[in-house]
């Protein structure tokens, strides 16, 4: 595959351009810890499910996705 | 001239030449509706701060019942099912959305020709590509489609296609404006922000979209600022900070350019000072492999069981690529050897930014180092393409503001100066570039329509 | 009950010896907020229709992000956690992103953060690890149908070592498990919630994983099949294979889902929507001081305490709310009195109607009349055990139940010695023959008695009455 083999080339040459380093990871640009809600009340958007309906590949009447069927049962 | 009025004409201009232009996506058809409703308000002297402006939304932001494609098949029918935070304060703030905006395929670009709606062009420079990956955003601001655009920017997606088209763009501090209903290039690198014809607007739509969002992790808890009300052109004692290391990537046709646009900020009494970002270069690989690895998380969504289709099955070459590459580097036995190690080199270039803006007020610079290429120039090498990133990327790396503004033509085509600042300090970047619009002519009260 | 269970245990265990069964658990339970874990959609989704509790959050719609954690939920897998003697983790907790691709899974990763506690116990078994996670929606593998109602309820997982050797070891492990959990009051109190992933081998083959376990009985069962279906597989000197499969529950027996030809991959990265947790230890300090006791600590303590039976003790703090009961009770009881009443009579109740205590609408302060009754002589252990059950099934308070029936013991010396005297007079045959020696006729009389008290006179009292006036 032509886009595989691209892809190969490119890791290639960004990791190379690289070398090595010693230093902690930056995961998470501004620092901060325990960003938490308290339980409250819950809600419901009782017209978010027209817009899931309007894009759902396939739904059955009471409004379940139909995906695939379980490859290990026949 | 009234919202309806303005959004009439802009309307009409865009059905004449947006075909060619090919900055929208989708129009909303309920916008000369919305439009009569706030004029309703302005009369009532109840309106908001962006009281009947034309905002154009790039198609990554959701806005509620029309569609976020992000210009790929894989969301070609997909219709938001919510406002992104940025749009319900746009909405509260009475600003009218026009439509949805062409980019590259899930912002993965900078040139605007990964579109699968196709490629827009650049309006200030025909025959060029505008930049991207908010290319239509920027194209439809230089064309005089709307008002004031949404961007979204994760290396250079604002920045880029403003310098490109000549426009005024700004990617905000990351965390200052929320995420939520920003469909997702690299989380920890995505930031929402303006692009507009002049600074004026891009201050102004700032200060409406900026803001903590206690319903999202990532946005930080600071006091607003009015940016508009505060923009000051005098930047006597400011100091700017130039990295020779800029001109070792750019075309020199470019760096005249800039030179020039440095010169007159000197005039207006700011001091040029030297800085060192020695690792500049490494920001392209430690920002692709940070790219990869969130971009691929980020699509497992669109696996086209709830919405759209398989990503993989339809998507163009650039998105795949990317996809792939995360899934590789991803894999538990090379963490250490790209992901982990990119995360190293983004601690380096936060630091070394971070410590080259301690001693200045901003850092100005050239935003791509090549000018745009013609459309249809086939680039084989992703590589190349990269490398249209390397002098925005950082900004992302490091989660600092930075801002582009016009700094002149080379070859007749718009270049754009950068200038980045420190966290937070949108103002001053604002400042900065309202020093320079006046300088070379408000176009914010020329180029009204 | 358990009795059997154990001697049926020690019987298998010789059998299951020899062959080295090695099993562990990953078990899941949804924990009872309202909300669910990163956005506010209700977590009660059982009885409403397919995709109505979702948002764009938890049906992962482009560009949703998580909403700031749920801190009860945080909250109750510390506490659990910490039920389960488990250390805290200091460090900070990322939220990690546990990629894999399955309909039930909205955005192609589940949320999973990193151990909050680690290194606890329960019942001699190590816990590895307690977690918090987001529970998927729900996939019927048969019709294909997803409903995402369920998708992200919080989940606390617990992992334990491979340290449990029987399906009955693991049966009553899974039992004290789902006690601990039900202790604290953080978990779903409907039951049947709680999932668990099990992973067994038999000395010297591949280790197994079965998924879609969704009851004690199922794990027991599964287990049974799956270490029959092993031992057949390596008697025919066919080797086992690592595998992943699922029982089916109706069917009894495990199936192969997958073949794992090496660990799977799910490239887990931090969230970076999500910054990181970190557990004060002041948090931990507050949490320790509202949790409840632990059953086994709970139960050495009602035994030292109150110096009842192990078997009483074990099966009072079965469930944290008839423990509290009884506590409440040996206020004025005596616990000796008080702790067979409450196995006996009150477990026995409960167990035949498969109820728990606190579906079942006793109170402390229905127990204490009952029991005060009893001391007092006004009521008879029958009685007393016929007013439990009918404040179970009519759900009405202990005197208007011994009141409706008429329970209550006559105890006012006239109204019995005015029947005696009364039975003395109307039985002057009766009275005669046991004055000549026939003792026995005497019964007659106390009959009599009885029936004129409709019962409710004690017959030994009655006895001794009859015969203190008859010998005047």
């Amino acid at each position: 595959m032509k886009v595989q083999k691209e892809a190969e080339k490119v890791l290639k040459e960004l990791s190379e351009a690289l070398g090595e380093i010693n230093l902690s990871e930056t995961y998470y640009v501004v620092e901060d810890i325990n960003i938490t809600r308290s339980d409250g009340e819950a809600k419901v958007d009782k017209k978010f499910r027209e817009i899931i309906k309007k894009n759902a590949p396939k739904l059955d009447e009471e409004g379940s996705f139909i995906m695939e069927v379980g490859k290990w049962v026949e | 001239m009234d919202a309806e009025e303005k959004v009439s004409r802009y309307l009409e201009k865009i059905k004449k030449e947006d075909k060619k232009i090919k900055a929208f996506i989708e129009l909303n058809p309920n916008v000369l509706e919305e439009a009569r409703e706030i004029d309703r308000k302005i009369k009532q002297r109840k309106a908001g701060t962006l009281a009947g402006l034309a905002i154009a939304i790039k198609s990554n932001i959701n806005v509620r019942g029309l569609r976020a494609t992000c210009a790929s098949k894989t969301l070609e029918n997909y219709v938001s099912a919510y406002d992104a935070t940025v749009i319900e304060r746009i909405k509260r703030e009475d600003g009218v959305i026009i439509g949805m905006t062409n980019m590259d395929e899930f912002a993965c670009g900078s040139s605007g020709e990964t579109s699968y709606f196709g490629p827009t062009q650049n309006p200030a420079a025909p025959g060029r590509i505008p930049g991207g990956s908010s290319s239509g955003s920027a194209a439809a601001v230089a064309a005089q489609f709307c008002d004031i655009a949404l961007g979204s920017d994760t290396g250079g997606s604002i920045r880029n296609p403003a310098s490109h088209c000549g426009v005024v763009g700004l990617k905000p501090t990351y965390g200052l404006v929320p995420r939520y209903g920003l469909i997702d290039l690299a989380m920890s690198l995505d930031q929402i922000g303006p692009i507009a014809r002049d600074v004026y607007f891009t201050a102004l739509m700032l200060e409406v979209i900026a803001g903590y969002n206690p319903m999202e992790c990532t946005t930080i808890n600071v006091p607003k600022q009015e940016y508009s009300k505060n923009l000051s052109r005098n930047i006597a004692g400011y100091k700017i900070g130039f990295a020779r290391e800029f001109e070792e990537f750019t075309d020199p046709k470019i760096m005249g350019v800039i030179k020039n646009s440095l010169k007159k900020l000197e005039n207006l009494g700011a001091e040029i000072v030297d800085v060192q970002l020695p690792n500049l270069g490494k920001g392209l690989s430690t920002y692709y492999l940070t790219v990869f690895v969130e971009f691929f998380s980020a699509t497992r969504k669109f696996d086209g069981r709830r919405y759209g289709y398989k990503i993989e099955e339809v998507c163009g070459r650039e998105v795949l690529r990317r996809i792939l590459l995360g899934k590789y580097i991803s894999q538990k036995e090379y963490s250490g050897k790209y992901y982990k190690k990119a995360l190293q080199f983004r601690s380096l270039i936060k630091q070394e930014l971070l410590a080259a803006l301690s001693g200045v007020d901003v850092i100005a610079g050239p935003t791509v180092p090549k000018l745009p290429h013609e459309l249809g120039t086939k680039i084989e090498d992703p590589l190349i393409m990269y490398g249209y990133d390397v002098l925005t990327v950082p900004a992302n790396l490091a989660g600092i503001p930075g801002g582009v503004i016009k700094a002149g033509e080379a070859e007749g085509i718009p270049v754009g100066l950068q200038i980045q600042g420190k966290p937070l300090e949108e103002q001053r970047i604002l400042n900065v570039m309202y020093a320079l619009e006046s300088n070379s002519g408000s176009r914010h009260d020329e180029k009204r329509i | 009950m358990r009795d059997d269970e154990q001697s049926e245990s020690e019987r298998n265990a010789e059998r299951w010896i020899e062959m080295k069964v090695i099993i562990g658990f990953e078990i899941h339970e949804q924990l009872n907020t309202k909300t669910k874990l990163y956005c506010d959609s209700p977590t009660n989704y059982r009885d409403v229709p397919p995709n109505t509790h979702v948002c764009e959050v938890c049906t992962g719609m482009p560009g949703a992000k998580p909403y700031p954690v749920n801190q009860d939920a945080i909250d109750a897998a510390v506490e659990i956690a910490l039920m389960l003697n488990c250390e805290i983790v200091k460090e900070p907790i990322y939220i990690q992103r546990k990629h894999y691709d399955y309909p039930d899974l909205p955005s192609g990763y589940q949320r999973t953060s990193l151990p909050i506690g680690r290194n606890g116990s329960l019942s001699g078994i190590g816990i590895w690890e307690v977690h918090l996670e987001e529970d998927p929606g729900k996939y019927d593998p048969i019709t294909g149908k997803v409903d995402y109602n369920r998708s992200g309820v919080p989940l606390v997982e617990v992992v334990t070592a491979p340290e449990i050797y029987s399906p009955e070891d693991a049966r009553n492990f899974l039992r004290e498990l789902t006690k601990v959990l039900s202790y604290t009051g953080k978990v779903r109190p409907e039951g049947g919630t709680m999932r668990t992933d099990t992973n067994i081998s038999i000395e010297g083959g591949a280790r197994v994983e079965i998924k879609n376990i969704n009851s004690i009985k199922g794990a027991y069962r599964a287990l049974k099949f799956e270490i029959t279906r092993q031992k057949n597989l390596r008697k025919r000197g066919v080797a086992v294979k690592r595998e992943t499969r699922a029982f089916l529950e109706a069917q009894m027996i495990t199936k192969t889902m997958r073949v794992k030809e090496e660990a799977e991959d799910y490239r887990y990265i931090p969230d970076p929507d999500i910054p990181p947790l970190v557990i004060t230890s002041a948090k931990i300090e507050s949490i320790k001081k509202t949790m409840p006791e632990a059953p086994h600590l709970k139960e050495q303590r009602f035994i030292r305490q109150y110096g009842i039976k192990k078997d009483d003790a074990w099966a009072i703090t079965g469930e944290i709310e008839m423990a509290d009961a009884f506590e409440e009770v040996c206020k004025e009881i005596d616990p000796k009195t008080a702790a067979p009443f409450f196995r006996h009579i009150i477990k026995k109740k409960l167990n035949f109607d498969n109820k728990t205590f606190s579906e079942s609408g006793l109170t402390a302060g229905d127990i204490t009349t009952i029991l005060k009754s009893m001391n007092l002589g006004e009521l008879t252990a029958s009685s007393g055990e016929l007013v439990i059950r009918g404040i179970i099934e009519e759900h009405k308070p202990a005197l208007h139940i011994i009141e409706e029936k008429g329970l209550k013991r006559i105890t006012e010396k006239d109204v019995v010695e005015k029947a005696v005297e009364e039975a003395i007079a109307e039985n002057q045959r009766a009275v005669q023959d046991y004055l000549s020696g026939k003792v026995e006729a005497l019964n007659f009389v106390v009959g009599s008695v009885m029936r004129k008290t409709r019962g409710r006179a004690d017959a030994q009292t009655v006895l001794e009455m009859l015969k203190r006036k008859l010998e005047k």
